[in-house]
């Protein structure tokens, strides 16, 4: 009869391929140097207000939108619907 | 300029060959014993946590710090994995060399068995894989996991259960375990 393994013993065992390991030889020199050299060469850091402009274009475009159409009603008020209505003709 | 620029490499170098065996185990231990994996998840790991050293905190040592770097970049790869729902992660070769553990013999069972669970682990899909890592290596609860591979409870309970039975199938055929649990 086959009995299945209880859940400490499961446990035990899973928890066993957690263990030191000899990384193959040349291993540690080479990603050191690599991820040195891919840091050191790649593009300028940006700003948080760059990153917004330069790699999501359309969310920086629709958040100008939104500030710029919320400060004419803020101030125009009422008068704010019939700019829109004029300028769209 | 330049000496703040080769004062952060120098650190950054202590730090890291302090750290880079208990990275490269942590990682070979979640990708089930493969090496090539393994080597790319620590490259991408550690660069990134280059790219990023002025932004590490020193609240938390280096080596949790680069092992939280490394758990992203395993479980975008998984991910991966699941989704393309290809084989690409099985086992083709003996799991890469694990230390001697002679030293930590309280618990640690012997190195014959680790590799044979290894083994039993890359023979399963990746989300089989992944669900009893998280569970079980990382000591994740269901909700955690559920969390971590964006599916239900329920559902990652049903997965874990058939995980666990498709582990204790492939374990059994390994040396030594026939006498245990037969």
């Amino acid at each position: 009869m086959k009995i299945s393994m209880n859940e400490r013993d499961f446990i035990n065992l899973l928890t066993s391929i957690d263990a030191p390991a000899t990384p193959p030889e040349g291993l540690k020199e080479s990603v050191l140097k690599s991820a040195i050299r891919e840091g050191t060469s790649s593009e300028p850091v940006l700003s948080g207000f760059e990153r917004l402009i330069f790699e999501k274009p359309f969310r920086a475009a629709g958040l100008a939108s939104a500030a710029v159409s919320g400060a004419l009603w803020a101030i125009l008020g009422s008068g704010f619907p019939a700019l829109v209505s004029g300028w769209i003709g | 300029m330049m000496q703040t620029a080769a004062k952060r490499e120098e650190e950054f170098s202590r730090l890291y060959s302090e750290s880079f065996d208990y990275v490269y185990a942590f990682v070979l231990a979640r990708t089930a014993g493969d090496g090539r994996l393994t080597e790319e998840i620590v490259q991408e790991a550690f660069t990134a946590a280059w790219l990023s050293f002025d932004r590490f905190q020193r609240t938390s040592s280096f080596q949790t710090w680069a092992c939280s770097i490394a758990r992203n970049k395993l479980r975008e790869s998984y991910r991966k994995a699941i989704r393309r729902e290809k084989r690409e992660f099985v086992f083709k070769e003996e799991p890469a060399d694990l230390a001697d553990g002679s030293n930590l013999e309280e618990t640690v069972l012997s190195r014959e068995t680790r590799s044979a669970v290894l083994r039993a682990l890359s023979e399963l899909s990746p989300s089989y894989r992944y669900a009893l890592i998280l569970k079980y290596v990382d000591g994740l609860s269901v909700k955690e996991v559920a969390r971590v591979i964006g599916r239900s409870p329920k559902a990652v309970d049903g997965v874990l259960q058939r995980a666990k039975a498709a582990f204790e199938t492939v374990y059994k055929q390994t040396e030594g375990c026939e006498n245990k649990y037969e």
